[in-house]
C-alpha cells in the first residue's frame, strides 16, 4: 500500500517497469506455489485412475468424495485430527508463555550478565545436539511416549525468541519507568505494558509456532511410540512411507475403482490444510505489520 | 492484581495438566504367561501382537507378545538404529540379516547355537535337512546370530519373469520374440499399430515399475545386464568374481537399452513412474511389456473383465541369436535377508528360542505360510487350500489379505512354503513358473558372503560409492546424456578410482571361504 503512494508521487518510468516486472513476476511465483495445493485438492476429488495415469492436470476428473469416505473411516484418523489440535493449542500456549517470559527477562538491560545468557540461548541456534542424543535425553527425563514431551520439549524457537526480544527492547523505557512510579511490578510491566504494545510480534510469532505445531512430525513420530497419541501428520507419513515399499500387493485400477492409497493420501492431506487455510487469512491482517520487525532490528 | 493471578493459575493448570495427563500406563500383562517383547517393522506395518497368526503362536507356546517398537515409525532403518542406539532392546529383534549378525559380533544379541542344540529340535531338523540353507546362518565366527527369513529355495529360484500383451500379439499375428532383432521388430509393429485401438500412439513398449534404479535395473536384465547392487553387483565366473558392469553384457545390455529408449520402445517415463508403473500402465490398456514378479503381476489378467481380450503372458528369455540365453533376471536367493534375533537384554532366552523353534515346526511353518485354519485356509486332501476370504476379498489381493494376518510376514525366522505360491497364483503365474524351470533359462546369484566387521565395512563404504557411479552413468547413458562408447573408458577410470579393485579382492576372499565351508 505504502509503495503505490511513493508511486504516484514520482511517476518515473522506471520505477513503474520495475513495479509491473515485479508484480509478474510475484504471481508467477505465487501460481508455482498455489499449484501443489489446487493438484491435491483436484486429486482427492478425482478417480484414482485418471490420477495414476497422470491425466489430472488442473481441474478434478471424474469427481467423487469416495476418496474422502475412505479417508474417514481410516482407524484413528479422528483421534489423530483431535491430537493434532490438542498438540497445537497446547503447544502454541506453552510456546507463549515460555517465549515471552525468555523474552522480556533477555531484553532488560539490568539483567546481570545479560550477554552472556543472551549467547547462551543464541548458541543453540547454531549447534544442534543431533538426534540420538536428543532422543536419549527425552528417555533418560522419561519423556518417552508422553504428549509433553513435544509440548513443552519444544517449548521455546530460540529465533522467535530473538524476534520477540528485539522487539520488546525497541519499546520505550520511559514506559516501564512511569509504570515503575505508579507501583508496578515486573509482571504488570509485561502484561499492562509490553504484551499489549507488542501484538503484532506477538501474532507473528505465534503463528509461526502454530503452524509448526501443525505440521509437524518427526519428533512426534519419533517421541511418541503410542498411534493413539499421534498427529495427523504422523499418520499421514505413515500412510506414504507404505505407498513406498514395493510390495507384491495388487491394486487393479479401472474406471470403478472408487478411490486408491494415493487418493486416500491426497484427501488425507486436504483435511489436514483446510483449518490452516481458514485460520492463515484471518490472522494474517496482524502478520503485515509484524513480519517486518526481524528484519528492520534483526 | 486479580486478573494477573488468574492467568498464573492458568499456566500452573495448563502445565500440571500436561504432566498429569501423561502418565503412561502400564501393560497389563498375565502373571503365569512369560512375555516376550519384539522389535519388528515389516513392509511398512510395526509388528502387531494381535496378528492372527502371531496370536496363534503366543497361544500354543503359552506366552505372551508384546510389540515394542513405536508405532508411529514405520520406517524399518530408523526404527532400528534409534532402538539400538538406546539401548532399549527388547528379547527379540528383527532387522536385516547382515545388521543383526553385526550387532551379534558386538555382543548385541547372543548367539544361538548351544540353544538351538539344547532346545530347538525343529531347527535342528531344519539344519540338518536343508545344508544349503543352513550354511547362510553361521556368521564367520562359526556362531548363529540370527534365523532367517528363508525362501523354499530347493524349490523354486524364479524371482522376475518377461511378460507380454500376448493377445496384441496374437492380433498382430506376431510369434513370441525370442532375440533382440525380434523383439526390436515386434515392438516397432506394436507401437505403431495402435493394438488398444483407441485411435492414438499412446501404446508403452518396455516398462518396468519401482525408483528409478530399480526401474532401470529390471529393463536391463531383459537386454542381458546382470544385477549391479552393493553386494549382489557380482557374478561368478570360473571361480573368479567379477563386477557386473565390467561384463561385456552390460556394456551391450546398455548399448541396445540407450538405443531402444531414443527409438520409444522403452517408456519415456521409466524413471519417474515409480512403484505403480503396473498399476497405471496395465490398467489402463497402454503396456506392452516388462520384467516383475509373475504372482503378482499376471493377477492383472483380471482386468480381463474391464479390457476385453486382455491377456498378459510370460514369454521366455531372450535369446542372443546362437542359442545362448542373453537375458539375466534376477532370481531369489536362499533367504530374503531379513531375519530375527534373540538380544542380549533377553531375560529367558530359553522360553524366546523354544517361540522361534515353533516357527521351524510343521504347525508353525504352515501357520505363517497359509495363515489360520478354517478363516484363511482348509485342508482338502492334506494339502492347505486358501478360503474365499483369501481368494475373493473384496479389498485386497490375496497376498495382502495374508499378510495383514501376519502370514508371510518376512522379517522372522522361518521357511517358506511354494506350495503357499501354488494356493493363489494364476494359471498364467504356474505356466510362467514351468517355462522358467528349463534349465539354462535363470542364472543362480552370488551367494551371501560373510566378511570380518573391518573388510565388511570398508567394502559396504566402497560399494555405496560404486553404486551411485553406476547407477548415474546408466542413467545418462539411457536417456542419451552420454554416448555409450565414447564414455565407456571415462566409466571404467571412475568405478576403479573407487577403488573397484579393492572391493574384488574382498569378495574373492569372502567367496573363496564360502566355498571351504562346510
Amino acid at each position: 500500500m505504502l509503495k503505490n503512494k511513493t508511486a504516484s508521487i514520482r511517476t518515473g518510468m522506471d520505477e513503474r517497469v520495475f513495479d509491473i516486472l515485479n508484480i509478474l513476476f510475484l504471481s508467477f511465483l505465487g501460481l508455482f506455489f498455489l499449484y501443489p495445493i489446487v493438484y491435491v485438492f483436484s486429486a482427492s476429488l478425482s478417480k484414482p485412475l485418471y490420477v495414476a495415469t497422470g491425466s489430472v492436470i488442473f481441474f478434478p476428473k471424474g469427481i467423487s468424495l469416495d476418496s474422502f469416505f475412505a479417508a474417514a473411516k481410516l482407524p484413528l484418523l479422528w483421534r489423530s485430527y483431535a491430537n493434532t489440535i490438542f498438540y497445537t493449542a497446547a503447544g502454541t500456549i506453552v510456546n507463549m508463555i515460555l517465549t515471552c517470559s525468555g523474552a522480556y527477562v533477555l531484553s532488560k538491560s539490568e539483567l546481570k550478565g545479560r550477554s552472556f545468557w543472551v549467547l547462551v540461548v543464541v548458541v543453540t541456534m547454531w549447534f544442534d545436539p543431533g538426534i540420538i542424543p536428543r532422543y536419549l535425553n527425552f528417555r533418560d527425563l522419561h519423556l518417552l511416549n508422553t504428549y509433553s514431551s513435544v509440548i513443552i520439549g519444544f517449548g521455546v524457537n530460540t529465533f522467535n525468541l530473538i524476534i520477540l526480544k528485539t522487539f520488546f527492547e525497541s519499546i520505550p523505557g520511559s514506559l516501564e519507568e512511569s509504570a515503575r512510579i505508579d507501583g508496578a511490578n515486573q509482571w504488570q510491566i509485561l502484561r499492562k505494558i509490553y504484551l499489549p504494545l507488542s501484538t503484532p510480534a506477538l501474532v507473528t510469532v505465534a503463528l509461526f509456532y502454530a503452524v509448526s505445531r501443525w505440521n509437524g512430525y518427526f519428533w512426534m513420530m519419533m517421541l511418541v511410540t503410542d498411534d493413539k497419541k499421534a498427529p495427523l501428520q504422523v499418520l499421514l507419513k505413515k500412510l506414504i512411507v507404505q505407498k513406498e515399499i514395493p510390495l507384491e500387493g495388487v491394486k487393479i485400477l479401472d474406471l470403478s475403482t472408487r478411490y486408491s492409497q494415493d487418493t486416500i493420501i491426497y484427501a488425507v492431506i486436504v483435511i489436514s490444510i483446510i483449518p490452516v487455510l481458514i485460520v492463515y487469512p484471518i490472522v494474517q491482517r496482524f502478520f503485515k505489520n509484524g513480519i517486518m520487525l526481524g528484519a528492520v532490528k534483526g | 492484581m486479580k486478573k494477573g493471578y488468574r492467568i498464573m493459575l492458568l499456566v500452573a493448570v495448563t502445565f500440571a495438566l500436561l504432566f498429569v495427563g501423561c502418565k503412561g500406563k502400564k501393560p497389563e500383562v498375565s502373571a503365569e504367561k512369560p512375555l516376550i517383547t519384539i522389535h519388528m517393522v515389516v513392509n511398512g506395518m510395526v509388528f502387531d501382537e494381535n496378528w492372527d497368526v502371531f496370536k496363534l503362536s503366543a497361544e500354543k507356546n503359552n506366552v505372551t507378545l508384546k510389540s515394542v517398537a513405536s508405532k508411529n515409525d514405520t520406517d524399518k532403518t530408523q526404527a532400528y538404529n534409534l532402538m539400538v542406539a538406546s539401548q532399549n532392546l527388547p528379547d527379540i529383534i528383527s532387522y536385516t540379516t547382515s545388521d543383526l549378525e553385526l550387532l551379534g559380533i558386538e555382543g548385541g544379541v547372543i548367539p544361538l547355537n548351544d540353544l538351538i542344540e539344547k532346545y530347538a529340535p525343529n531347527i535342528k531338523r531344519f539344519i540338518t535337512e536343508h545344508p544349503r540353507l543352513a550354511k547362510d546362518m553361521y556368521a564367520l565366527d562359526g556362531k548363529i546370530y540370527v534365523l532367517p527369513c528363508y525362501y523354499d529355495y530347493e524349490n523354486m529360484r524364479i524371482a522376475e519373469v518377461i511378460m507380454i500383451r500376448s493377445d496384441w500379439l496374437k492380433k498382430f499375428n506376431l510369434p513370441v520374440p525370442r532375440t533382440l532383432p525380434e523383439m526390436e521388430k515386434t515392438l516397432t509393429t506394436l507401437l505403431n499399430g495402435d493394438p488398444n485401438g483407441n485411435g492414438r500412439k499412446d501404446e508403452v513398449g518396455i516398462f518396468a515399475r519401482g525408483n528409478p534404479y530399480d526401474a532401470m535395473r529390471r529393463v536391463l536384465a531383459i537386454f542381458g545386464a546382470r544385477q549391479y547392487e552393493g553386494a549382489a553387483s557380482f557374478f561368478v565366473d570360473n571361480g573368479k568374481i567379477s563386477y557386473a558392469p565390467f561384463d561385456p553384457t552390460f556394456r551391450r545390455a546398455v548399448e541396445t537399452a540407450a538405443r531402444w529408449y531414443t527409438k520409444g520402445l522403452i517408456d519415456k517415463e521409466l524413471f519417474t513412474r515409480g512403484n505403480s508403473a503396473r498399476d497405471q500402465l496395465l490398467s489402463t490398456n497402454l503396456g506392452v511389456m516388462t520384467s516383475d514378479w509373475p504372482g503378482s503381476t499376471l493377477s492383472y489378467n483380471q482386468l480381463s473383465s474391464a479390457i476385453p481380450g486382455f491377456e498378459l503372458e510370460a514369454i521366455p528369455p531372450l535369446e542372443d541369436g546362437n542359442g545362448n540365453i542373453l537375458s539375466k533376471l534376477p532370481v531369489r536367493n536362499t533367504h530374503d535377508e531379513m531375519g530375527w534375533s534373540i538380544s542380549s537384554k533377553a531375560k529367558d532366552p530359553v522360553t524366546v528360542i523354544k517361540f522361534m523353534d515353533w516357527w521351524f515346526s510343521e504347525e508353525g511353518r504352515r501357520a505363517w505360510n497359509f495363515g489360520i485354519e478354517g478363516k484363511h485356509y482348509t485342508m482338502v486332501n492334506g494339502k492347505p487350500e486358501f478360503t474365499d476370504f483369501v481368494m475373493k476379498n473384496p479389498d485386497k489381493g490375496p497376498l495382502d489379505v495374508l499378510r495383514a494376518a501376519g502370514a508371510q510376514c518376512s522379517a522372522i525366522g522361518v521357511h517358506q512354503d511354494v506350495n503357499y505360491e501354488y494356493a493363489w497364483i494364476p494359471e498364467a503365474t504356474k505356466r510362467a513358473y514351468k517355462m522358467y524351470s528349463t534349465p539354462g533359462y535363470l542364472e543362480d546369484c552370488i551367494p551371501f558372503l560373510k566378511y570380518p566387521v573391518e573388510e565388511k565395512n570398508e567394502f559396504n563404504k566402497i560399494m555405496v560409492t560404486i553404486n551411485q557411479t553406476t547407477d548415474e552413468y546408466v542413467q545418462k547413458w539411457m536417456l542419451g546424456a552420454l554416448d555409450v562408447n565414447k564414455s565407456w573408458d571415462a566409466y571404467v577410470k571412475r568405478v576403479k578410482g573407487q577403488e573397484i579393485d579393492r572391493a574384488l579382492e574382498i569378495q574373492q576372499k569372502a567367496y573363496e571361504r564360502f566355498l571351504s565351508s562346510k
